[in-house]
């Protein structure tokens, strides 16, 4: 601590103050209006009439540029099969050692639960804030703390990296043949209540057409893509690392 | 009345939260080696958390959010010591030997196990 010199600590110090100073600053000035223009206000008096959802968000994300949302997942699949390439050659050293006991038992209750939360997130997307990419995202959360905490020979015999590609491959396959379906009906690609998916009743769990099915395709896309990464990184962590005795944390 | 004295009670939480919460702070600043620091690091959660959690759900207006404010802070208190337990559990096993500890309870108790 005293090693470092008193000036830096006051430099520091004016650099932090300026910068927040700012920060409150440009809150300060940002226009507190009370009705929303452009854009927004037609989602906001539209959205369900128009799609049925009764997320903004979601409905934004998968109808109305659901065709923006394809383009990012499929930014995902590109950089999981990047990454899978990079470390293709390497051999996986499978290590069943895992953490404590204490570790083990702990994440083994929490792991349903956060199971049961990731299944809500997505199947809920077109009704409460979530959707297909922040479940996904716990999805792959799960996996990677089996893999941390279990070992990775547990995580890969529960979910197989050949589990995984089917499911990534299918759910981009799923929101694909979602689209095609739009396509046939002669009102476009992705188009949701037009191409003739049921509408349902306004804020129940079966409602908003093809948005909760996109949900779903997306959850599996991103949920099985960052556990690959993941998984295949793990890989050059392995590569220049003998195993110690009792190292535990592999 | 009672709003009156629920109200108490929950600020009388939060402000117990905020203090865990700065006693934390300043455990992490001032503690000697990475032992310490964790320990104070996890009262920031289960202390400071888990109170102004409660503080709030004792706030709440309605007990639906109560119940979930429960939950968050149920959860909170069972992750938290675990990953502490395993951050401290890796440091010591590769290498990191406590400052100022002069009783070593759980290497004495590993090389016994090393040695039968």
């Amino acid at each position: 601590m005293s090693s470092k010199p008193y000036i830096f600590r006051i430099a520091s110090l004016i650099l932090c103050v300026s910068l927040g100073l700012m920060l409150f600053r440009g809150i300060a000035a940002l226009p507190v209006t009370e009705k929303v223009t452009g854009p927004a206000s037609h989602y906001l008096a539209r959205t369900a009439g128009e799609t049925g959802a009764r997320n903004v968000v979601g409905a934004i994300l998968f109808d109305y540029r659901a065709f923006d949302t394809l383009g990012e997942s499929t930014v995902i699949f590109t950089a999981v099969c990047g990454i899978a390439m990079l470390f293709s050659r390497r051999k996986f050293h499978r290590s069943s050692r895992g953490l404590s006991f204490i570790a083990k038992r702990g994440i083994g209750i929490m792991v349903p639960f956060l199971l049961m939360y990731a299944s809500v997130i997505i199947l809920f997307g077109h009704l409460s804030p979530g959707g297909g990419f922040q479940g996904g995202t716990i999805f792959a959360t799960v996996t990677v703390l089996l893999c941390v905490v279990f070992g990775s020979s547990f995580e890969s015999q529960y979910f197989p990296p050949r589990t995984k590609d089917i499911l990534e491959s299918g759910g981009a396959l799923l929101f694909s043949g979602i689209g095609l379906i739009g396509l046939a009906a002669g009102t476009g690609f992705l188009s949701n209540i037009a191409a003739g998916f049921p509408a349902g009743t306004f804020g129940s769990f079966l409602s908003a057409g093809s948005v909760p099915i996109l949900n779903v395709a997306v959850g599996m896309k991103v949920g099985a893509g960052l556990s690959t990464i993941f998984y295949s990184m793990i890989k050059m962590l392995d590569a220049g690392h003998d195993h110690r005795e009792g190292g535990g944390i592999e | 009345m009672s709003t009156l004295l629920r109200e108490s009670a929950a600020f009388v939480l939060m402000a117990g939260g905020a203090f865990f919460s700065l006693a934390s702070v300043i455990g992490i600043i001032r503690f000697p080696d990475i032992y310490t620091r964790i320990h104070a690091g996890t009262k920031a959660l289960t202390g400071g958390a888990t109170l102004v959690l409660l503080g709030a759900a004792l706030y709440a207006p309605s007990w639906q959010i109560s119940a979930k404010l429960f939950l968050i802070a149920a959860f909170l208190m069972a992750t938290n010591p675990i990953a502490s337990h395993a951050i401290s559990r890796a440091c010591y096993r590769h290498g990191m030997k406590p400052v100022l500890a002069f009783i070593d309870e759980y290497g004495n108790s590993e090389e016994k196990r090393d040695r039968t």
